[in-house]
């Protein structure tokens, strides 16, 4: 009970505190805001600690959460109540539910050979705050924006109406659906950094509307939309889109459920998916980058349409993962040649094959965090390690005269990245996971390559998580 | 028997073909260059890229071309928009990279090369005669030459053919090209060699970019000469300077400068220093600098000989050493001696380079020129006025200069000879033999140069009091200047009606 009253104190000082930052002056809250930024990662592991130790009861938040729910002072609850389970949450009797989330993630990295990226050797690479909830259950909503410097610092900006299971309309920006890996959130996947199709070759997000719904209890998944550009993965350096009007279909499914195979099998899940979208003339073409993002693949001329075609699978049985997924971009390039002349396709493809193994503790399924947290379980939490191979690959459809390097070459030579990338996840509890990365890249033309004549490069990352 | 025909017929074509191949002479950056001729250049570029490349001239972004000269083509090159002052998207000068995409491509042996849009003289010879007159000098210059740029196959205008400070370069002039060079860029607020501390960053890669060795600009020893040119001794100027630059070096660089009367070079009244590109000898201090971008020549005939000196530290320093002040205006003279006047050698090389380039230049719509510091159309009345003006500078400067000269003090640089008149007034004509009289000429005809309005005659005969030589076929009538060097050094000079 003292735990949960100096909870919902500490709540009420947030609140308020934050109330009075926003009535005062714009550049006190300006001061405040970069002060919250930069001290970020030390108030992060803080404010986790913090949390964890004002609820030392022996006891889990959640079991905390359904005492306050039956505790008779508030059995019949107001109209307008704040409650406290994972997040915290506001709630207007069953009409309106409003949750808090946050995530930061801290980074720190080394590179072999030596690089100096933008980000520096420590990045506070996530600093995101947002709401998520439902108005009379039916529809849906979320708000997300990231604290740090950032491009597009809305993130996910959406209305979902849920009447219909089977046929949902989500409209605002988000996640055009295309990309296993890119469209999981990076706090669940057991990696730092997404694959290399992931980030490259997926479109990520963008302002558009789309269907989506589920037969079969998810056994049959579809999702169909529109958007107005191609995703924040595909801009320019200057953040300029690459693509427009584009359509884009996922299905996913586990077809096995259907057939008299091993249990094991049964989880298996495979889906397909479809892009389609006009690319105005310009240096638009797809780019391809290291883990580090130091450019080997630039930007080139394109012109026409861009077609992405996707598959993918995922099979998790107990403490076993195994994700793959293939992705191959076609970017036309009418008229792109010196002379005017139509070019050849530009052709962006990859892959990549992942497993992941609990190997210490339980993890729930499909969640980022342990069945048993530490240390209130008295429990390490679980500890996974993982690995993953890939590939990404440009070049052009066809290949006619010499190969070359230029933006305009009809007969691109072709540059690829490829990866192996071993981690280590500890899933501390809810709120908080450690990650260990290792990447080893190699790039195939030296000449491309971010540091001339060197085709292998080494990541080591540090990841601390913070998730609430 | 029929194959034995069709193999004999085969291998007799191939033969035929391989004297023909043979009988081809390969084309070098030589002809590249060869200013006897005007060149043409085609580039083919994506239209699209074309326009941003004029749109956005003022950035440094590369586009993909197709570079095609006398039947050769060169693919998968990068341009950029290129010039300071001189940058401009109506007439964009031009970076041709031909490493830009294919690391070890080279077109004729070059990695680079420069289309100068010529944009701030409305004569569009300024530069070319500059480099000319440089070069002769023995200043290390780029070389250049005129061309005919097509854009897709359409003509856009007239330019100049800039051969690149490179390796390359670095290894044609110098034989060695592992140093360190440097590009020189300026400060808005000009810089004239003053010691700004010892934090190297001060310098480079400030004003001194690192063109080679860029990742691993060794700058120290720029900062080390500042120091040395700005806080040695009087007593100790020369040695202590002279540690990090041929002194003498740099007063003939800065003299031919002022010869051209350009305002935007080392001693530039402008944006301070400009205009020029150092190169330090591999594992030595030794530095030297190169010249660079003479669109701003022959600004004034009368333009004083000693203008910028006493601002920049290191010509002002120079200048107290008598030996250094020698070379400078020595430097002066030769070079007027090397020029000529009416007539004279200049003014033959500014006809021919004139009657080559007009028709090109009257159908260049794009020209440009500088007006108040801006870049404004240039008409072809503006051209036939820009040569009037280059014209009187060429004929008249080299005498302003002597007389200037003269007015130091300085007839003849000392040990030189003493020329005291020319045999032959009244035949003194092209193809005569003459005889000059004076003393101190020596005995060796190799180690003499006369030269008759800017024109080598060939020298017959000599002994120390007389030397005999051959009136150059390229000399014209009129007064034409006479004078002998010896082994470099200049003599006083006379003049001669020529008939």
């Amino acid at each position: 009970m003292e735990a949960r009253v100096r909870l919902r104190r500490g709540i009420e000082v947030m609140a308020s505190a934050r109330a009075g930052r926003t009535v005062r002056d714009c550049h006190a809250c300006c001061v405040t805001m970069n002060f919250m930024v930069r001290s970020a990662p030390f108030a992060t592991w803080l404010v986790a600690f913090g949390s964890l130790a004002s609820l030392n009861g022996q006891q889990d938040p959640l079991e905390k959460d359904h005492q306050m729910e039956d505790d008779p002072v508030v059995k019949k609850p107001r109209l307008v109540r704040f409650v406290y389970r994972s997040h915290p949450s506001l709630r207007v009797g069953k009409a309106l539910r409003v949750d808090f989330r946050a995530k930061f993630h801290t980074d720190f990295r080394g590179f072999e050979p030596a690089i100096s990226t933008d980000e520096g050797l420590f990045d506070f690479q996530r600093a995101r705050v947002g709401i998520e909830g439902n108005f009379l259950k039916i529809f849906e909503f979320e708000l997300d924006r990231e604290l740090s410097p950032h491009k597009n610092p809305w993130r996910d900006a959406y209305g979902n109406f849920r009447y219909f299971k089977r046929a949902q309309l989500k409209a605002g920006k988000f996640k055009l659906p295309f990309g296993r890996d890119q469209l999981s959130p990076l706090t669940n996947l057991p990696f730092i950094f997404r694959s290399r199709i992931g980030d490259y070759l997926t479109p990520g997000r963008d302002i558009g509307f789309m269907f989506h719904g589920r037969f079969y209890e998810r056994g049959l998944n579809y999702q169909i939309g529109f958007f107005r550009e191609d995703g924040e993965n595909a801009k320019t350096r200057d953040n300029e889109g690459t693509g427009e009007n584009v359509f884009a279909a996922r299905v996913t499914g586990t077809p096995l459920r259907l057939l008299n195979v091993s249990p094991h099998l049964k989880n298996l899940e495979i889906g397909g998916a479809f892009t389609n979208g006009d690319v105005p003339a310009g240096v638009r073409g797809l780019r391809g980058r290291t883990a580090a993002r130091e450019t080997f693949f630039p930007h080139s001329n394109v012109f026409g349409r861009r077609i992405r075609v996707g598959g993918e699978a995922y099979w998790n049985d107990g403490p076993f993962t195994v994700t793959g997924e293939f992705i191959h971009v076609q970017d036309t390039r009418t008229k792109q040649g010196l002379r005017g002349e139509d070019l050849p396709s530009l052709i962006s493809r990859g892959w990549y094959l992942s497993g992941a193994w609990v190997v210490l503790g339980k993890k729930k399924p499909d969640r980022s965090e342990p069945a048993n947290n530490f240390p209130l379980h008295r429990s390490l939490g679980a500890v996974e390690i993982g690995a993953r191979a890939e590939q990404i690959r440009f070049g052009s459809s066809e290949h006619p005269g010499r190969p070359s390097r230029s933006l305009r070459a009809a007969n691109v030579l072709p540059n690829s990245d490829r990866a192996v990338t071993m981690g280590v996840t500890w899933y501390m509890n809810r709120f908080m996971k450690v990650q260990f990365n290792a990447v080893r890249e190699k790039i195939e033309d030296v000449q491309r390559s971010p540091v001339g004549g060197v085709s292998i490069y080494w990541t080591r990352a540090v990841r601390m998580q913070f998730v609430m | 028997m029929g194959v034995s025909i069709s193999r004999l017929f085969c291998s007799g074509t191939l033969a035929w073909a391989g004297v023909s191949l043979a009988a081809e002479p390969a084309l070098t950056a030589d002809d590249f260059f060869d200013d006897k001729v005007l060149q043409e250049v085609r580039l083919f570029i994506n239209p699209e890229d074309w326009r941003k490349l004029q749109v956005n001239a003022i950035a440094n972004t590369y586009y993909p071309a197709e570079l095609v000269w006398r039947g050769q083509s060169v693919g998968d090159i990068g341009i950029r928009s290129r010039g300071r002052g001189s940058r401009s998207g109506i007439k964009p000068g031009i970076h041709v990279d031909f490493n830009r995409f294919e690391l070890n491509q080279a077109f004729l042996g070059l990695g680079k090369v420069e289309l100068d849009n010529i944009s701030q003289d409305p004569a569009l010879l300024r530069e070319r005669l500059s480099m000319l007159i440089l070069k002769k000098m023995g200043v290390p210059a780029p070389r250049e030459a005129h061309a005919r740029l097509y854009i897709n196959d359409t003509y856009f205008g007239l330019y100049g053919i800039v051969e690149s400070i490179d390796r390359r370069f670095l290894k044609r002039t110098f034989n060695e090209d592992n140093g360190y060079l440097y590009e020189f860029k300026p400060l808005t607020e000009g810089y004239r060699f003053q010691y700004l501390g010892p934090e190297v960053e001060k310098y480079s890669p400030v004003m001194w970019d690192p063109s080679t060795n860029e990742n691993k600009p060794d700058a120290k020893p720029i900062e080390a000469m500042i120091r040395a040119i700005n806080q040695s001794s009087d007593a100790e100027f020369a040695s202590a300077g002279g540690q990090y630059l041929n002194l003498k070096e740099f007063m003939v660089h800065i003299a031919v400068e002022m010869y051209l009367a350009e305002f935007d070079g080392i001693l530039g009244d402008v944006f301070g220093m400009n205009n020029f590109q150092t190169y330090r000898f591999e594992g030595k201090t030794l530095h030297r600098f190169i010249a660079w971008d003479k669109d701003n020549a022959f600004s004034w005939h009368e333009r004083p000989l000693f203008v910028g000196v006493n601002d920049n530290v290191l010509s002002r320093r120079a200048m107290l050493v008598p030996e250094l002040k020698d070379a400078y205006l020595d430097a002066l003279l030769r070079t007027a001696a090397y020029v000529g006047g009416a007539g004279g050698w200049l003014d033959q090389e500014l006809t021919r380079a004139y009657d080559q380039i007009r028709d090109a230049a009257r159908e260049d719509k794009v020209k440009l020129k500088l007006v108040d510091g801006d870049l404004k159309p240039s008409s072809n009345e503006d051209f036939e006025a820009g040569v009037v003006y280059l014209r009187q500078f060429v004929q008249t400067r080299s005498g302003f200069v002597r007389n200037a000269v003269a007015g130091t003090g300085f007839e003849k640089s000392p040990g030189a000879p003493q020329l005291n008149g020319v045999s032959g007034n009244g035949y003194f004509s092209a193809g005569a033999a003459v005889s000059l009289s004076g003393s101190g000429f020596g005995d060796s005809a190799t180690a003499l140069t006369v030269l008759i309005n800017g024109f080598a005659a060939a020298v017959t005969a000599v002994d120390d009091g007389q030397v005999s030589v051959t009136v150059p076929d390229k000399l014209r009538p009129g007064a034409v200047p006479v004078t002998v060097l010896k082994n470099g050094l200049v003599s006083n000079t006379v003049t001669v009606e020529a008939l």
